[in-house]
């Protein structure tokens, strides 16, 4: 099977933050801001205004755009990378010459909103202002006095400047491009809504902007218009499809668990958040109310699909779930290991070469068992994941199993850290090829066969371990 | 100085953990670095493939090199010939060839020494003191520390004195303990009736996720490979060395530092390829991070920097005794990592005017290879072979120790007469004693070992007081000291002969106190590497 490009090239705005590299400093960097006291709040600005305002920075994930890593919160630099060149962030602290101190309410408002600067500057949509587009008032309002009142200004320059190749670099097209997608409407509760529903509409379609990775984009990196949250390609990983109605991918799962999986980053024999979901999780989702997850999750629900578009429905629970040392299955993959060891002895014997090794349950047993444990099912408490119910497994595209090997997994959630090794260095093209063959035949329920080019390409985008100079 | 093109500023020998810290920090600092190694690069899973197909090594009765590397041009320690013994006491250290050198296989203790360990000439009378102090060193083990995430007790006495927390630290151990295991907290609580104080060692595996590394579970497996990566080993900092900038080439063996004619510089750095071409390479400095002994080597080899007679002398262990017993209940060992505390009554006092200090290591091991193989010899089969393999395996408990050696120019690595290389240079002769300074302590340690059997209720399985154990600790053989003419380095750990060349290895140590010695090269390698940055 085929590693589709086409859709990573349409990642062009969606490919945020697939560098990891510097994320525990921001991770570090951007808690300061919110804990601290307020920095210069205005009389008439309430304790209340400025605590929502930081939530909604929180939900709207403004840090994990506008930081640049190893630099200070909101200050701007970070280099969202597209085809068409690399978009850096503004700085969004109150300072007067460098960020945002000078702006009006109003003008806050219509960048946020709208992607035009006070100084009619159009903003590339890399800043989801389609999805901001719905935000209230009352929470622009917040928002405005959170950045301008509670945060330090950063009075130096972000850095690099935009500059994207002709005819990127033309920002009035954006105009035209406002005026075919850009929806100005307002959220508004509708009729016949739960209280739930709407709030968590609220939140996945404008405020967290789900739909920046999980909706697919038209030609013009525009949200496609009656495919929402169908999924999509961000980079080298594939946000699915996150419909939890009855016919909807995420349909049998629990609403614990839908829960759970924002706010840890996991969910027992469901899958883990890695690359920018697990980012998601870390900057943003792990710290949302119990109250705005269960609205997320209700609104999700009301995502139904016609059928079941041939997605195989898969067992909820495993219930061969054994831990003993000698099951079965780990019999039958050590010995797979082993007739794999005795086609060519010499080469696992060689204490030097070892690319040359290209057994599936070898490289398994060595690379992935010792946590994920020999008969994939990983560890009761979920610290180490179940591969055999892992959505990353059991894809029809390998794109995400592809990914999590390459750059490994590392995320804070509000249960703890995670930390998956990245192979990218310790593992060719051909042995991750060989390797998601082996893991998605053994505990998917459908074997993928990419080639070792299908691995090369998604490499391209795993761009965490570049020099520094060559990185955004 | 006429204008002069480098092919780097500084040529760092050796990417172990303490080569590679330098080189990450020199390079982190803007410097152009290159890495010479003389091994390979090997990941993780494929020395872990290789670990469970040599049998067990774990123990410390097997070879722990036997998993990894092991190339003609960069042999580990083990191959024959490699170390040729003349002495009364064998010394062949465990060390391996590859990039991250020998912390690939190491059980994590990430010691500081205490700041009377800098002084013992001047307290004690016996051996040397340090050139610098501990607070000289402090800010650099804190450095140290923060780089591998090092994980300690806040609150611990580290002088084993029971009192305040100890030594000084400008700030709190980067990472936090681990529970202690079921067997280590038995232990503790058996032990402490009889007045033995029981302290976390200070280690560098991750309790919390730190940086890439995933948290340690406990495989028991640190040695010889941790097969998850949670255990801090020195390819960390080789690779962020080369996304630093540095260039790290591999199958490097250097074989000769090139002095320049007047002889006060190293003018270059020659090194072999596995297919024997020589490459010459130069830099403004020279940093040789290549091994206790190997380092010694490279510099005898070269005529270099040995104006003292001192290079591949003073060799220094930590040599001692080991004990294994059936305590009187399950104690449970071999759950958690290998080693997680440390007796350490005999850490410091005015006792090491007469005998050097004391550290019982508790190994935390499973010991059914060992009483299988006794029950076996004793002819126990069937039925009862099971129980009792259950038996003793359930109330197995070993301790390693280790005594504080002084430096003795007697002790010594030489270049062989006879044993030749892959590229026809000398290997190494070694000749090693332990002196009576060391010997003096092994009536306490038998006291102990004598206590220890009685407050755990315990039947020895085996005993070692006679056969001095080495602790593959090697130390002194490139001497830090004020004096050029008994000592190879100054206390910038640079070359009293030559300016441009520093020497990073545990070699350095004037002193060996009691403790793993890696700590200390890494924070005295820094501390060189701090120095060097500001003089390019």
């Amino acid at each position: 099977m085929a590693v589709s490009l086409f859709s990573a090239a349409q990642s062009l705005f969606r490919a945020r933050r697939v560098c990891s590299l510097g994320l525990s400093i921001i991770a570090s960097g951007c808690i300061v801001p919110f804990v601290s006291v307020a920095w210069a709040a205005s009389a008439g600005d309430s304790r209340a205004t400025i605590d929502r305002g930081a939530y909604i920075a929180r939900a709207a994930d403004c840090v994990a755009c506008h930081t640049k890593p190893g630099g200070v919160a909101f200050a701007g630099g970070y280099g969202i990378q597209s085809p068409m060149g690399v978009i850096y962030s503004n700085n969004i602290t109150p300072s007067m010459t460098h960020g945002i101190g000078g702006w009006s309410e109003a003008a806050f408002a219509r960048a946020v909103r709208e992607g035009v600067s006070p100084n009619g500057t159009r903003l590339y949509p890399a800043m989801p202002y389609d999805s901001y587009a719905g935000m209230t008032d009352e929470d622009i309002h917040a928002l405005y006095v959170y950045l301008q009142g509670a945060i330090a200004p950063v009075d130096t320059p972000v850095g690099p400047v935009t500059r994207l190749r002709f005819p990127y670099n033309m920002r009035n097209l954006m105009r035209v491009w406002n005026w075919l997608y850009l929806d100005r409407t307002r959220f508004a509760p509708r009729p016949g809504e739960t209280v739930a529903q709407a709030r968590g509409r609220y939140l996945v379609e404008s405020v967290a902007h789900c739909g920046t990775c999980h909706t697919p984009r038209n030609f013009m990196m525009a949200a496609k218009a009656g495919h929402k949250l169908e999924g999509a390609q961000v980079g080298g990983w594939y946000a699915p499809d996150i419909a939890a109605g009855t016919h909807g991918p995420l349909g049998s799962w629990r609403d614990d668990e839908i829960e759970a999986y924002l706010r840890d980053g996991h969910a027992r024999d469901r899958g883990v958040a890695a690359g920018p979901m697990g980012e998601a999780v870390e900057h943003s989702l792990r710290y949302l109310t119990e109250s705005d997850l269960q609205a997320i999750t209700a609104y999700l629900r009301q995502q139904n699909r016609s059928d079941s578009s041939g997605r195989p429905v898969r067992p909820t629970t495993d219930p061969a779930r054994a831990y003993q040392l000698d099951s079965p299955d780990d019999r039958l993959i050590r010995h797979a290991a082993r007739a794999e060891r005795n086609a060519t002895p010499g080469l696992y014997a060689d204490r030097r070469n070892y690319r040359d090794i290209d057994g599936g349950a070898a490289l398994y047993m060595a690379a992935c068992a010792s946590c994920h444990q020999i008969d994939g099912r990983g560890t009761r408490d979920d610290f180490y994941p179940s591969l055999r119910q892992s959505s990353a497994v059991q894809a029809s595209r390998p794109n995400n199993l592809i990914m999590t090997i390459l750059a490994g997994v590392h995320r804070d959630g509000a249960d703890g850290a995670a930390r998956m090794p990245a192979f990218r260095h310790d593992l060719t093209d051909q042995q991750i090829a060989v390797l998601v063959h082996f893991v998605t035949d053994r505990f998917g329920s459908t074997p993928l066969t990419p080639s070792a080019t299908d691995v090369a390409t998604l490499r391209r985008f795993d761009t965490a371990d570049l020099p520094a100079e060559a990185r955004p | 100085m006429a204008q002069q093109e480098y092919d780097a500023d500084v040529i760092v020998v050796g990417s172990g953990v303490i080569g590679s810290l330098a080189a990450h920090h020199l390079a982190r600092n803007g410097k152009s670095v290159i890495i010479l190694e003389a091994g390979t690069h090997v990941p993780r899973w494929k020395i872990l493939d290789s670990f469970r197909e040599c049998g067990n090594v774990s123990t410390d009765a097997g070879n722990r090199n036997q998993p990894y590397p092991n190339e003609p041009w960069a042999p580990s320690s083990f191959v024959p010939d490699y170390i040729t013994n003349h002495g009364p006491i064998e010394y062949v250290p465990g060390m391996l060839r590859m990039v991250g050198g020998t912390t690939w296989h190491w059980g994590g203790a990430c010691w500081r020494l205490l700041p009377n360990d800098f002084r013992l000439k001047t307290l004690y009378g016996v051996g040397r003191d340090w050139p610098i102090s501990y607070d000289d060193l402090e800010p650099f083990y804190h450095q140290a520390e923060i780089e591998m995430g090092v994980s300690g007790d806040d609150t611990a006495d580290y002088s084993g004195k029971n009192g305040a927390p100890y030594p000084p630290r400008q700030a709190p151990f980067p990472v936090r303990p681990q529970a202690f295991s079921y067997f280590n907290q038995r232990f503790r609580e058996r032990v402490a009736v009889g007045g033995y104080p029981f302290t976390y060692q200070p280690n560098g595996r991750a309790t919390d996720p730190y940086e890439d590394r995933p948290a340690c579970v406990g495989n028991n497996n640190c040695s010889p490979i941790c097969p998850i990566g949670a255990q801090y080993s020195g390819d960390r900092h080789a690779t962020k060395a080369e996304r630093a900038g540095a260039r790290l080439i591999s199958d490097a063996t250097v074989y000769r530092l090139e002095k320049s004619p007047d002889g006060k510089r190293i003018a270059a750095v020659h090194y072999y390829t596995p297919e024997r071409r020589s490459i010459r390479l130069t830099a403004r400095m020279v940093l040789v991070a290549a091994h206790a002994l190997e380092t010694p080597r490279l510099m005898l080899l070269s005529d270099v920097g040995n104006s003292s007679g001192m290079v591949g002398r003073n060799l220094m262990d930590h040599n001692a005794f080991s004990l294994m017993m059936i305590a009187d209940e399950p104690m449970w060992s071999g759950r958690g990592p290998v080693q997680q505390g440390d007796v350490l009554k005999w850490r410091d006092g005015d006792f090491r005017r007469q005998h050097g200090c004391i550290r019982h290591e508790v190994g935390n091991f499973v010991g059914n290879v060992q009483i299988t193989e006794r029950l076996i010899a004793q002819g126990v089969i069937g039925p009862e072979l099971d129980a009792k393999i259950r038996h003793m395996a359930a109330r197995w408990v070993f301790m390693g120790t280790n005594v504080e050696m002084l430096p003795e120019p007697t002790n010594r690595m030489s270049l062989s007469a006879s044993k030749r290389d892959f590229y026809g240079l000398p290997l190494m002769d070694i000749y090693y004693d332990v002196n009576d300074y060391a010997r003096a302590a092994r009536a306490v340690i038998e006291s102990d070992y004598t206590d220890f059997l009685r407050l755990l209720g315990g039947e020895i399985f085996e005993q070692n007081l006679s056969v001095w154990e080495n602790r593959d600790h090697p130390m002194g053989t490139v001497i830090m000291g004020s004096d050029p003419r008994d000592s190879v380095v100054t206390h910038e750990g640079r070359s009293h002969d030559h300016e441009n060349l520093f020497i990073a290895t545990t070699g350095v140590m004037p002193a060996a106190s009691v403790v793993n010695p890696t700590l200390t090269g890494c924070a005295l390698s820094l501390r060189s590497a701090s120095i060097m940055l500001k003089e390019i």
